[in-house]
């Protein structure tokens, strides 16, 4: 029952004080017909009022009264039920028993508001709601008699009941009266007894009614009695002085019918007011009529209420001009606006609707607005009539803010929620801006901090009740650890409170009462579960045993058995095989007893450290994780176990009767709304358009979500708008090295504060990766990183690397594609393809394009370009070789092809040939081989044109041609496509660099080795180092020289490949080669034995050859460190006593090995840029530790050692 | 612990393998393939020491595809972490709810509530360090400690061990 406030009048100097707020407005039309009767009678019958002064001095208003009045005039309605009234209406004289009937019933109901009757006027108020906040607001206005009286009334409403509930839901019914009237049977029993008093006119005795009873005929009281029966007997008492006997009876849709206001009760009339002024203008009109009646006059309304509407209030006359003079003055009533009420709509006016539970001191609220929202927060007081409430809350304050520039303070106010946390005066800077001040509406002084109130830690806030609190409900009440978070725990108190100067005196002693509440609930809760645990038959009272659990006995002669539960006899007893230490079949220990019986009490379920558990019930119900520790100080039959959870990484303590070993793995409670955990989502709000984030947690009604810039927030499902995981997955980035990164790729961070972890990429947003590591407990290990901060690392570099050198061959050269990811669509564009099913099953053609999921086919056969998914082309490879590795073909081309032959390489290298005169070397022994095989030259991109591959002029544009001929012949399609992946990351550039023999590399530090720039010129470094140092040093130069095997030599292979099986043409190369392929070294050999003789004057500079690198002088031997490269190759050489040479070019010195412990340079392999120091060499391997402590295994010859790092 | 057992695996190859090299090819992928595995009984593959290429058995050809499954035996060094077995270990991470111990590919995860006493409360966020009450005992990352195994989770391709430094003897052994 919401606030309406009923102010009733009477227009005789009989006012009736009465105050009652538990009324209700349903009855409003019986009120109006009360009043009605009392206007009449009292018009009429001033005489009789002395003598209801005396013992009737207040008046009920419920409507039961008068309806004896009403139906005194209006018998016709009158129900048959109602057998005795006239009868009883013998007993008060005729004109006055209407009003004594009426005020009767209000004796009966209050009999101890008698010193009222001394004033002159009394005045009856009926407030018909029972909001408390209204009371407070009356409190104000009333003197200490009407305190008194209110006091009594609030004893009368407890005992009433739902009286109220009824009367509305009669107010409305029609048809299934029956139930209505046994749903409210208590207060229809009343409401019946009332309206027999009221037709009766004085009290009387269960007794006489009785009596009354025996008097109608036989066949009535039957009926009666059945009626009676059909309904549950009850009596209720009003009050205790006043303890009735309740007649119980039904209420016909007649009855009901006949409380709804008709042209003969007053009319209605709505007046506008200000919102939230309601109660106020009825109050005024109140005081008004009073004031009036004073004078003598009266104001010829008969009530007026401020029903639930906001913004307006109700007025109750006969006339108009009633209303009119009565609202005259009224300041903040809006008279323009005044209206007739329909008849037909005034019962919705006053219809209740019982939705919004009014909140109450020492309720618990939820705050629904910024930072605080879910909040749990607890009234301390209500205000303006309930509209508006004090609450208590844990504050959310952030220090920082003050030393931020106010935009930033602005922005980081709109996007980060502080945590809850205790207010302290001591932890604030300014003490300028902390402050004394009294709460307005209370008695506590507070500390007053930027347009706040703080009080013992907690903040005071007045909200306004339905926008800014909601009421904890039944469905979400508070949560243990809300409470155990809002409680503020003595000890802590008082040392906070030592710290506060202006320390509150009056509570320094007792605890917040807040604190209290909350305590006490706490402590509710826990004997509720206790409660709970000791009748809940099921898996609570057993200890949640279950037949195959492992339990303990932990009672009895045999405290500290371990067994297997058999089986559960009823919830007494359980059968047990024992077993020791794991071991089942002790039987003999136990003489020949394969089963034990126990009493349920004398066993546990026994969970051991370590074990992988699930939680089967309770808050954390289907979280799984592992046991870190059992706690069993509990005693009984259960322990507390802290378990850390598989899913968010968090501790959690669970009874052990609520586990159950498991080795599933929970995803949990993953799902809300469509959204997953880790799902990449759009946040809205926020301010920021673009705002994303991770779900690193999904709670029941909310998640929490990391977003693009590492903030962590709630957000409840309607504030996401969609995923994007799609997306993420599509993503590519670059690493700092210029790889191309995609989920599912492991990193290395490089930079900030995330420096030197490794993680797995999550999701990715632009050029933010969220970043996942399994060790991290935060956030369910996600983390936030730009994509610039990371390397690649991980198993992919890795595994393609060791193949590489599995191979021994130091050859590869380029490697184009080193450090970069792998970008499957080039890997494909190119290939020779066949389609292996659908309408163009069977064709063979050259892929010209290629997407996530479709390729583009150029069909070889049919002049026609055609879409194929990607899953039905097989590559059948190109024409240069075959891979070495069918793994590794498996990996890029989803296992279509077979053919492997080490040969590979050797294919794979003319094609980076193609760029350079090293590779020229190779390329005339292909040719020898071949026989003029003409696919073959390195110059796939002009067919013919074998020679564009010795003018390095030429070079320049061959990715460009290759380019524009993408495609136009198979076999040369294969080649169009190396360079189309070489031309991704600015090919032209790198061979521009090659050619005009500048290093391109050496300018970058470890780190910042690039991408093809430095594969290419590695390729070159290497050759050139061949050509000026021996055969010998070929080998191990040349494998430093093979940064990363990479995906690209690999594509490479695989066309290669495929040609040969494909191919007839290239058929014969195969076998031309087969010698040659056999041996790789051989191969390399005469490669190197060509690139010996190529001209050496575009000398290259070796991958290791940059700063810090330590090298020893070719020509005497003298170790020293490289400090200084020039762009010219030239180097700056600091030997070892301290004597500074310069040396021209990389040929001039060479690596001095390293040993161990030495710290060393990764110069080649998925590694490469990792510094560390060397812990062990293992014959070609090397184990290096990392900056990260990780320990990494690489090819020795990829170490270079450098200088003890001082600028590191 | 650390074990030699005789396991067997199973190795595809297509035919282009078939050839001279094959036994070599098939004891290169064994290696391959098998290294770094977590194999769920025995825990993982540290090192395969031997593949008798004299008993790599002639394989089954596959009709559909053409490929032979061989089955290989094979001799490895495999490391398993038994429940109370006692192991020294590297810390690689410390966080608030305790930390991170590798043995070779093992990764420990010792809780704060194994911890003793007087390190319960011990996390210093800024060292990210477990240090106990009286500053003699501090954990952090790369400190060699003595744990003993709890229980340990197999999960595909990886196993994880909880551990305790909650008993005599155990805990710090050295300087990081």
């Amino acid at each position: 029952m919401s606030g309406k406030k009923i102010l009733r009048l009477k227009q005789n100097e009989d006012l009736y004080d009465d105050d009652d707020s538990s009324d209700d407005d349903s009855y409003d039309q019986d009120n109006n017909n009360n009043t009605n009767n009392n206007n009449n009678n009292n018009t009429a019958n001033l005489s009789s009022s002395s003598s209801e002064d005396e013992s009737e001095d207040d008046e009920e208003h419920n409507t039961s009264t008068s309806r004896g009045n009403k139906r005194g005039s209006d018998k016709l309605q009158q129900p048959s039920q109602q057998p005795a009234p006239n009868k009883k209406r013998s007993r008060g004289g005729g004109q006055r028993h209407s009003a004594s009937n009426f005020f009767d019933m209000e004796a009966a109901v209050d009999d101890e508001d008698e010193d009222d009757d001394e004033g002159e006027a009394y005045y009856q108020k009926e407030y018909r709601n029972s909001k408390r906040a209204k009371e407070n607001a009356e409190r104000e206005q009333l003197d200490a008699q009407t305190r008194e009286m209110m006091r009594q009334q609030d004893r009368r409403r407890a005992a009433a009941g739902g009286f109220f509930t009824s009367l509305e839901s009669r107010a409305r019914s029609s048809a299934d009266n029956d139930d209505d009237a046994s749903r409210n049977n208590n207060t229809m029993s009343q409401l019946d007894r009332r309206r027999r008093h009221g037709g009766i006119g004085g009290g009387r005795s269960s007794l006489e009614d009785d009596e009354e009873d025996e008097e109608r005929s036989v066949a009535h009281m039957a009926r009666s009695i059945e009626e009676r029966h059909r309904q549950s007997v009850r009596r209720v008492d009003l009050d205790a002085q006043d303890a009735r006997p309740a007649y119980v009876t039904d209420y016909s849709a007649v009855s009901q019918q006949s409380l709804v206001p008709s042209v003969s009760d007053p009319s209605l009339w709505m007046l506008g007011c200000a919102p939230g002024k309601e109660a106020e203008m009825v109050m005024q009109i109140m005081n008004k009529c009073v004031a009036f009646a004073l004078q003598g006059k009266t104001l010829g309304i008969t009530g007026a209420v401020a029903a639930q509407s906001k913004g307006k209030i109700y007025i109750e006359s006969y006339s108009e001009p009633a209303v009119m003079e009565a609202v005259q003055g009224v300041r903040g009533l809006l008279q323009y606006q005044m209206r007739l009420i329909p008849i037909g709509d005034m019962t919705t006016v006053m219809t209740v609707t019982v939705k919004k539970k009014p909140v109450k001191k020492n309720d618990w609220v939820r705050l629904s607005r910024g930072h605080f929202k879910g909040d749990l927060a607890l009234v301390v007081g209500v205000k303006d009539g309930g509209l508006k409430c004090i609450v208590q809350c844990v504050p959310r304050l952030d220090y920082s803010l003050a030393d931020l520039t106010p935009e930033e303070a602005k922005v980081r106010r709109r996007t980060v929620r502080p945590p809850q946390k205790f207010f302290n005066p001591s932890e604030i800077m300014d003490k300028h801006a902390l402050s004394r001040q009294r709460f307005p509406g209370l008695n506590d002084t507070c500390d007053y901090y930027e347009g706040n109130y703080y009080h013992d830690g907690y903040m005071l806030k007045e909200v306004k009740v339905g926008t800014m609190v909601k009421p904890c409900g039944a469905e979400d009440p508070p949560t243990l650890e809300e409470l155990q978070r809002f409680r503020r725990r003595p000890n802590q108190k008082k040392a906070s409170q030592f710290d506060d100067v202006n320390g509150d005196d009056d509570d320094e002693f007792s605890e917040n009462a807040g604190s209290k509440e909350a305590e006490s609930l706490l402590e509710q809760l826990a004997s509720q579960q206790q409660q709970q645990e000791s009748t809940a038959g099921s898996s609570a009272a057993n200890g949640g045993l279950i037949v195959g659990d492992t339990i303990e006995v932990i009672d009895g002669d045999l405290v500290g058995m371990r067994g297997k539960l058999i089986s559960l006899d009823g919830n007494t007893t359980v059968k047990v095989k024992p077993m020791t230490d794991g071991i089942e079949d002790t039987a003999e220990a136990f003489g020949d007893m394969t089963e034990i019986e126990f009493l349920m009490g004398q066993v546990r379920k026994y969970i051991p450290t370590g074990a992988h558990v699930k939680v089967m019930d309770g808050r954390y119900a289907n979280e799984t994780g592992t046991v870190v520790a059992i706690d069993d100080s509990m005693g009984g039959n259960d322990c507390l176990a802290v378990v850390l959870t598989d899913l968010t990484h968090k501790e959690i303590s669970v009874r052990t009767s609520q586990l159950q070993e498991s080795a599933e793995i929970a995803s949990g409670q993953d799902k809300l709304a469509g959204y997953e955990l880790h799902d990449l989502v759009v946040l809205s709000g926020g301010g920021s358009t673009n705002e994303v984030g991770v779900i690193v947690r999904v709670g029941r009604e909310e998640f929490t979500v990391i977003n693009n810039h590492g903030i962590v927030r709630e957000v409840r499902p309607e504030e996401l708008r969609g995923k994007r995981n799609s997306s993420s997955r599509r993503a590519v980035a670059l690493d700092v090295q210029g790889n191309q990164i995609r989920v599912g790729d492991s990193v290395n961070v490089a930079e900030g504060p995330h420096k030197g972890k490794t993680a797995t990429i999550k999701q990715m947003n632009r050029a933010q990766l969220f970043l996942y590591s399994q060790t991290r407990t935060e956030h369910a290990g996600i983390f936030v990183v730009r994509s610039r901060s990371c390397v690649l690392s991980g198993a992919r570099n890795r595994s393609s690397m060791e193949t590489a050198n599995a191979n021994g061959n130091g050859f590869k050269g380029g490697g184009g594609a080193g450090g970069r990811g792998i970008k499957r669509e080039d890997g494909l564009i190119g290939k020779t393809v066949r389609v292996s099913s659908g309408q163009w099953k069977g064709y063979i053609g050259t892929v010209a394009d290629a997407t996530a999921t479709h390729v583009s086919v150029e069909l070889h056969s049919r002049l026609k370009k055609v879409m194929v998914l990607r899953e039905r082309v097989a590559v059948v490879g190109d024409k240069y070789g075959s891979t070495d590795n069918p793994d590794r073909q498996q990996q890029y081309n989803g296992g279509g092809m077979a053919p492997t032959t080490p040969f590979l390489q050797g294919g794979a290298t003319p094609m980076h040939g193609g760029a350079t005169p090293m590779h020229g070397g190779v390329t005339p022994m292909h040719e020898g081989g071949m026989g003029g095989g003409g696919g073959f030259t390195p110059s796939h991109h002009s067919a013919a044109d074998a020679e564009d591959v010795w003018r390095p002029g030429s070079i320049d544009q061959t990715p460009k041609r290759d380019e524009n001929n993408n495609g136009v012949g198979g076999v040369d399609g294969d080649g169009s496509s190396t360079f189309g992946s070489f031309s991704d990351a600015s090919t032209s550039d790198a061979f521009a660099g090659v050619v005009s023999g500048s290093i391109s590399n050496n300018k970058g530090n470890a780190g910042g080795m690039s991408g093809t720039t430095v594969s290419t010129s590695t390729g070159w470094g290497s050759s050139s180092v061949s050509d000026q140092s021996t055969l010998n040093t070929w080998t191990p130069q040349s494998s430093t020289a093979d940064p990363s095997p990479s995906p690209f030599a690999d594509n490479a292979s695989v066309q290669t490949a495929g040609d040969i099986s494909t191919n007839g043409g290239t058929a014969d190369l195969n076998g031309s080669l087969g010698g040659g392929s056999a041996s790789t070294d051989a191969f390399a050999g005469k490669a190197a034995a060509g690139v010996a003789a190529v001209d050496s004057s575009s000398a290259e500079t070796a991958v290791w050859f940059m700063e810090r690198v330590v090298v020893e002088l070719k020509s005497n031997g003298q170790p020293g460190t490289i400090k200084e490269v020039n762009s010219d190759n030239s180097a700056r050489l600091e030997l070892e006593g301290g004597e500074v040479v310069t040396i021209h070019g990389a040929g001039e010195v060479k690596l001095v090995a390293p040993k161990e412990h030495d710290t060393v340079l990764v110069t080649g392999g998925a590694d490469v840029g990792v510094e560390g120091e060397l812990v062990c060499i293992d014959g070609s391997e090397a184990i290096l530790k990392d900056g990260n402590e990780d320990f990494k295994i690489v090819d020795l010859e990829h170490l270079a050692k450098i200088a003890e790092s001082d600028a590191m | 612990m650390f074990f030699v057992k005789e396991l067997t695996h199973e190795i595809v190859l297509e035919p282009i393998h078939f050839g001279p090299k094959l036994r070599s090819t098939i004891v290169r992928l064994v290696k391959e393939q098998v290294e770094g595995l977590a194999l769920a009984n025995y825990g993982f593959v540290i090192n395969v020491i031997e593949v008798p290429e004299d008993k790599v058995k002639s394989g089954i050809i596959e009709y559909d595809t053409g490929n032979v499954v061989f089955n290989v035996k094979y001799s490895a060094l495999l490391l398993r972490p038994f429940t109370n077995e006692v192991m020294d270990a590297t810390v690689s991470q410390c966080n608030p709810l305790g930390f991170f111990a590798f043995v070779g590919p093992l990764r420990i995860f010792v809780s704060k509530h194994s911890m003793p006493e007087d390190m319960f409360n011990g996390f210093e966020g800024e060292k990210e360090a477990w240090i106990s009450d009286d500053k003699e005992v501090e954990i952090v990352r790369g400190c060699p400690v003595r744990l003993k195994i709890k229980g340990s989770t197999v999960e595909e391709g990886n196993i994880s061990a909880i551990g305790t430094i909650k008993d005599n003897y155990l805990g710090l052994i050295g300087e990081p």
